[in-house]
């Protein structure tokens, strides 16, 4: 199997899934497309991270396809194309998921390690870059333990760049960041698709970090996709969940809140 | 259900790549090798010391209670060589090292699982079992029957330290005695039964890390379920291997 090594785009044809009788999306049709940051947007718990588990081949989707450019993700019998697809591949979990037994270096080293015969000095001299490239060029010997939030997650950028992938996967970038941090990420990914010309894939809740970054949206809600386009688009859209979610209207919780405290009044 | 898959997975790909890791070429997992070198085998040592000196001592006392009523002190060292050596020499390092390094293993890869960082290596395209279960096989293989022959030593020299000063058996006497009936068959047994202990004690450590899905109370739990699975493994084992030294004897 030959793995490109320019953008392609992601398709999602016909998708559903979940977990053994918990469908979480049902036929789900969107293009990701190459070169561009496709920003998937929706409330907690809507399977925005399923999805992302799903395109990166660590569930089985209950039925429908995902392609990168021609090939069929979800057909791939064989581990080892399954693998080398994943070098092309890199991936920013929610907490950076940087492995706490090993240095940043080692960390952001690790895949370059596996895949490649380099010789360790040019190793080292690439994960210097790289940590350069995110700012932590002097944090080489720390364990994530010693960094703050928002660092590991640069650091997982910084790992997940390493082997200059075609597609960039960031799970939540800017959840549990204070703004500055969040927008330095936002920043940072930005720079990441201009510079390297990843498709790159955001999932987030976080509406600063939509308007900031985004090219193209996929909203999910209640297992469907609810909306796919540009961010105008976005914005115009008459569709009375998307209103809320971009004025950022609370709706059952405080209808049942106010219901609540009726009650007690009338005691 | 779910759990014996986990175990089938890991156990498959274990052995998928076992013949890789025979003579790993990679730095990294050299480096890792010699961690869990030193974690499972340095760092037991005190521990495994101080229990085999004291298993060593109390069998020397009691045997000699017994063997005093039909005049036969004398063979204090016999008994307490044969038990040391083809039973608790063993039995006792194998449980220290399930306490120690068996429930370590299941706290790191379940942390590890609840971080995602066991995913973080799937997409990276490094197989977790091998990165992780791997060194710690081949680590748990070296150390734990050199860990066996050290308590055997160590339980034998304090039974016989102490039958000297407290029970007034002289020591040349004492070794001569235990050199004379141990056979190295039974060092032999000893060793293959610390071998199989250190298989089983891997196994399971690793495979409770892998089931860990809820959080960090389920880490808790899966340590307690490894080290619990873990020692009536060993107890399975230890009854295995002996019923088949019986019949071979």
């Amino acid at each position: 199997m030959k793995v490109s090594r320019l953008a392609q785009d992601i398709t999602l044809k016909e998708l559903s899934l979940g977990y053994p009788g918990n469908v979480l999306m049902k036929n789900l049709n969107a293009v990701l497309p190459a070169g561009k940051i496709s920003v998937i947007l929706g409330g907690s718990g809507c399977g925005k991270s399923t999805l992302l588990r799903h395109i990166l081949g660590l569930n089985v989707p209950v039925s429908g396809e995902i392609f990168l450019g021609d090939t069929n993700l979800t057909n791939l019998k064989d581990e080892e194309e399954l693998r080398l697809l994943r070098t092309r591949m890199g991936v920013l979990f929610q907490d950076g998921a940087m492995l706490g037994s090993l240095t940043l270096g080692e960390n952001v080293a690790l895949p370059m390690q596996e895949h490649t015969e380099l010789p360790d000095e040019i190793i080292e001299e690439v994960v210097q870059i790289k940590l350069r490239m995110v700012g932590l060029g002097d944090f080489t010997h720390y364990f994530p333990s010693q960094l703050s939030g928002g660092m590991r997650k640069r650091a997982g950028l910084a790992r997940a760049m390493v082997m200059d992938p075609t597609t960039l996967l960031c799970d939540e970038p800017s959840s549990g960041l204070d703004p500055i941090s969040a927008a330095d990420l936002d920043q940072l990914i930005l720079k990441l698709k201009e510079t390297f010309n990843v498709t790159t894939i955001v999932v987030t809740h976080d509406l600063d970090s939509l308007f900031n970054i985004a090219d193209h949206v996929v909203v999910l809600h209640q297992g469907r996709c609810l909306y796919q386009g540009d961010l105008e688009g976005l914005k115009e859209s008459n569709d009375e969940y998307l209103i809320d979610f971009l004025e950022r209207r609370p709706t059952e919780i405080d209808n049942s809140m106010q219901r609540s405290v009726k009650f007690r009044s009338r005691d | 259900m779910k759990g014996l898959q986990v175990l089938a997975w890991m156990v498959s790909r274990l052995l998928g790549c076992m013949r890789l890791s025979i003579k790993p070429k990679k730095s990294f997992y050299r480096k890792r090798l010699y961690k869990d070198l030193a974690n499972v085998g340095a760092d037991s040592i005190p521990i495994v010391s101080v229990i085999s000196a004291c298993t060593g001592i109390i069998l020397a006392l009691q045997s000699a209670q017994q063997l005093e009523k039909v005049g036969a002190i004398s063979y204090v060292a016999n008994l307490v060589g044969v038990t040391i050596i083809n039973e608790l020499g063993p039995l006792l390092t194998a449980i220290i090292i399930t306490g120690r390094s068996g429930a370590a293993f299941t706290a790191e890869i379940a942390t590890m699982q609840i971080s995602e960082e066991i995913d973080a290596l799937e997409v990276m395209g490094i197989e977790p079992v091998r990165f992780l279960v791997v060194p710690k096989l081949i680590a748990m293989l070296i150390m734990v029957p050199c860990l066996t022959v050290w308590a055997d030593f160590v339980g034998i020299v304090s039974g016989g330290l102490f039958s000297s000063l407290a029970l007034g058996i002289n020591e040349t006497t004492y070794f001569n005695n235990t050199v004379e009936f141990l056979q190295l068959r039974d060092v032999f047994a000893g060793l293959v039964k610390s071998g199989a202990f250190a298989v089983s004690i891997t196994v399971i450590g690793c495979w409770q890390g892998f089931l860990a899905r809820e959080g960090a109370a389920d880490v808790g739990r899966k340590t307690t379920n490894s080290v619990v699975i873990s020692i009536f493994m060993i107890i399975l084992l230890d009854l295995f291997f002996t019923t088949l030294n019986f019949m071979f004897r």
